[in-house]
């Protein structure tokens, strides 16, 4: 069994909503992230999926303390991080890395390759002059960028040859581990392989640890060694990639894999998808209890009542459901579900709204900020 | 559910679309811009085509083209034709082109909120043109939008359809512009990636629903995509186009099992699928798409391809037909199809072949050859 890297405790970063222009009040809380427990081993990659706005960004963020967490622990190198004054932060981190998911927008513009690159080393005073200059061109060398280019300005490079270069800032000065934001959603597709791969060669190479959040979970399944998913600012399920494939044990989970889109017609034929019904709900005001039971076919009344705990349901495999008390539910849903599908297939398919739909936004004319 | 849409195709062999030869440039600082360079394709009725290639590759200029909508300057259709229905579209006057577009061929885009005035009730929206092109009176119109909100998934209609668009997240927004867009019941639905902006869960509600209407209502449509997953799910034909030009076009099922393009093999190979691990790595199409506002007189893919041969920077290659109805513009398009590189094939096979491809001709044998090594 590999070594725990980072050790995550009940975090949770939450955002104040503030209203009123001329007495400004704290009216509510976005709950960004709501109480995740889990490790990161060293030299695996974590693949985090889950759906807009639930709160992957934000957990990275966390977690490499760009965010100050709200509350909970991140345990690196036997230090709470959280816990840290900014200056005993500071030397660790280096270690502690991000990728962007916005090539354009993650790069100072007026800056050259060169000085993007190298900032890292200069503000953990690392190398400067002419030593900075070499690693800069060893760096560029490594992600596979003409190293003659060292001058040029982001606009002249391509979507792909920015990633490279945020790449190469990241791995400046040595990191144990990245949180990698999203770094191939903005990248053509053809594009993408490419870096997929050049983080792979990377991670063998300097044995590093990455957090890859992506929405595309094709793409998380393929880098990731096990794989987070994430619904409304909490964990709802952990395993390996694998298991969470063949085995998804959380209804959301099983959705998300159900909706995701094959590219081979012949598989996509026999595939049976779930549809859920409606909306996400917001994270100003989460639905009680499993805050997935809003749009869980299989919900009944304690979803409402009582928040699931993230447990151990098999060996590695970590799941917040309470069918895992009650596993006999699942099959009678799915049993009754069978029956119907027939019935469905002849009328037009008009999804109904589910009872607990969100009411028409009411929240989200309201002022947000940190 | 598949298998009556296949048999739907095969009786409506009437062509709805027509396109021939078309050409749309642009006039940019740095030269014309040829976004779309000679693209010929056919709709049949209820037929429903993807278009799939990368960005900029002019998936849709060529349908804003057809709909008579490309700014002017900068752009200009530089030549071809397109047929519609019988008539022709690129000669129609502006008048007969809003009155098409309004009633016979429908779009849905990427962003809702482009078709949706944000300053207005939905209600409005939906009943207008129901009032002018189809007569209707404004209580009968009302009866008839609400019903396809509620045809769309949209929970209380009734209710609903007096709410302004930023009152609907981006799902339900994207649900109201289908219904705009059905509510005149055209011929033809063009979806300009329709589920791109969205969620997975809520883009697989969106394409059921698609799926649905089609064949509730046997509306042909055109779905505009980068992902090859939302096609194989629902598309009969796909045309894969690059730089402004048709690299294949075939059906669905036949793209997949034997790509007859080194562009489609290579999109293929470089996309990640969910029913595989990581046990196989990925082939990426090294390099980048070219740049069309520099004449390119061979094939656009040639810089990319593992299969270039000296022919290929100089003359453009045709669309050859390797089976009935599947067309390829690769001067060595047999050879690929006889290959065999669709989605079942190894990374390691199509590895190998490439290799070969690389140092000439490749016939039956040779990949006979390889398959026993395989097994071995
Ligand atoms: N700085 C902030 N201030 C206030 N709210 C925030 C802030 N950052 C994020 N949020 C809110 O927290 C929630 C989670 O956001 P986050 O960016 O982590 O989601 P995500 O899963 O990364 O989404 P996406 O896939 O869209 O990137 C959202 O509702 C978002 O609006
Ligand atoms: N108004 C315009 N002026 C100049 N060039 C344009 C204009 N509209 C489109 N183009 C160019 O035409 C080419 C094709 O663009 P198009 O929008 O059709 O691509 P696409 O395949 O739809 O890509 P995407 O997947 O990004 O939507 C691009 O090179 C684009 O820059
Ligand atoms: S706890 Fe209940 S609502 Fe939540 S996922 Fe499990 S079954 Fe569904
Ligand atoms: S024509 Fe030549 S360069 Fe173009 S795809 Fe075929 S083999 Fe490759
Ligand atoms: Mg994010
Ligand atoms: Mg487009």
């Amino acid at each position: 069994m590999a070594e725990t890297l980072l050790t995550i405790e009940n975090l949770k970063m939450h955002f104040p909503v503030y209203r009123g222009a001329l007495v400004r009040r704290e009216v509510n809380r976005v709950r960004a992230v709501d109480g995740l427990s889990f490790d990161i081993y060293e030299g695996e990659t974590l693949g985090l999926v889950g759906e807009s706005g639930c709160g992957k960004s934000t957990t990275g963020r966390s977690i490499i303390q760009l965010y100050r967490p709200t509350e909970g622990k991140v345990v690196f190198d036997g230090k709470n991080l959280c816990d840290l004054p900014e200056n005993e932060l500071h030397p660790l981190r280096r270690d502690l890395q991000m990728i962007f998911q916005d090539p354009y927008g993650s790069l100072n513009p007026r800056m050259t390759v060169g000085d993007i690159i190298a900032e890292p080393l200069k503000v953990h005073k690392l190398a400067s002059g002419k030593a900075a200059r070499e690693r800069v061109q060893e760096l560029m060398e490594i992600v596979g960028l003409d190293p003659r280019f060292i001058r040029r300005y982001p606009h002249e490079f391509s979507g792909g040859q920015r990633q490279r270069i945020g790449i190469a800032r990241a791995l400046a000065c040595e990191p144990r581990f990245i949180v990698c934001d999203e770094p191939i959603s903005a990248l053509d597709v053809s594009i993408q392989a490419q870096i997929m791969n050049l983080m792979e060669d990377l991670q063998n190479e300097f044995n590093l640890t990455y957090l890859f959040i992506a929405h595309d979970l094709a793409a998380v399944r393929h880098i990731s060694d096990r794989i987070a998913v994430m619904y409304l600012g909490k964990m709802a399920e952990l395993a390996d990639g694998r298991q969470i494939y063949d085995n998804p044990l959380h209804p959301y989970t099983e959705a998300l894999i159900s909706a995701v889109p094959i590219p081979d017609p012949e598989v996509e034929k026999t595939r049976q998808r779930i549809v859920l019904e409606g909306d996400v709900p917001s994270p100003l005001n989460p639905p009680s209890g499993c805050v997935f039971h809003t749009r869980c076919p299989y919900a009944w009344e304690r979803c409402a009542m009582e928040v699931p705990r993230f447990e151990q349901a098999e060996p590695g495999h970590y799941v917040a459901c309470h069918l895992i008390d009650e596993p006999m539910r699942r099959e009678r849903v799915k049993g009754a579900k069978a029956g119907a599908t027939s019935e469905k297939a002849a009328s037009p398919a008009t999804p109904s709204s589910s009872p607990a739909s969100p009411p028409p936004d009411a929240e989200r004319s309201e002022e947000v900020s940190a | 559910m598949k298998s009556d849409d296949t048999s739907r195709t095969e009786h409506a062999d009437d062509v709805l679309l027509k396109v021939r030869d078309l050409k749309t440039y642009f006039d940019t600082d740095d030269g014309e811009v040829r976004a779309v360079d000679g693209v010929s394709f056919e709709i049949k009725r209820g037929e429903c085509v993807g278009v799939v290639g990368e960005s900029g590759s002019g998936k849709s200029v060529c349908q804003i083209s057809i709909l008579g909508l490309i700014p002017s300057p900068p752009g200009r259709i530089a030549g071809g034709e397109v047929t519609f229905d019988g008539r022709d579209l690129l000669g129609a006057s502006k008048k007969q082109l809003r009155s098409i577009r309004g009633n016979e061929i429908s779009m849905i885009w990427q962003d809702p909120m482009s078709s949706l005035n944000p300053f207005l009730k939905i209600s409005r929206q939906l009943i207008e043109p129901l009032q002018t092109h189809q007569g209707l009176s404004k209580e009968e119109a009302r009866e008839k939008a609400i019903a396809m909100l509620e045809k769309v998934g949209i929970p209380g209609p009734r209710e609903r359809i007096d709410q302004y668009p930023h009152q609907f997240s981006g799902g339900m927004r994207q649900r109201v512009m289908i219904a705009m867009a059905l509510l005149c019941e055209p011929k033809l639905l063009i979806a300009d990636e329709p589920t791109t902006a969205l969620d997975v869960t809520i883009q697989a509600q969106i394409l059921e629903l698609i799926k649905d209407l089609r064949r509730d209502l046997g509306t042909s449509v055109i779905v505009i995509t980068h992902d090859l997953g939302v096609v194989a799910g629902m598309a009969d034909r796909i045309i894969v186009m690059y730089a402004g030009r048709v690299m294949e076009v075939t059906a669905a099922d036949k793209l997949f099992e034997s790509p007859g393009h080194p562009y489609t093999v290579g999109l293929l190979k470089s996309v990640p699928r969910l029913d595989r691990g990581h046990e196989e790595r990925l082939i990426p199409i090294e390099g980048r798409p070219p740049d069309t506002s520099k004449p390119i007189p061979g094939c656009p893919f040639a810089p990319r391809c593992a299969w270039a041969v000296s022919k290929c920077t100089r003359e453009r290659p045709p669309l050859f037909e390797v089976a009935p109805g599947h067309r390829s513009a690769c001067w060595r398009a047999s050879e690929v199809y006889q290959a065999r590189l669709g989605s079942k094939a190894t990374t390691a096979r199509v590895t190998r072949v490439e290799e070969l491809a690389g140092r000439g001709s490749i016939n039956e044998s040779m990949l006979a050859e390889l398959d026993a090594e395989g097994r071995s």
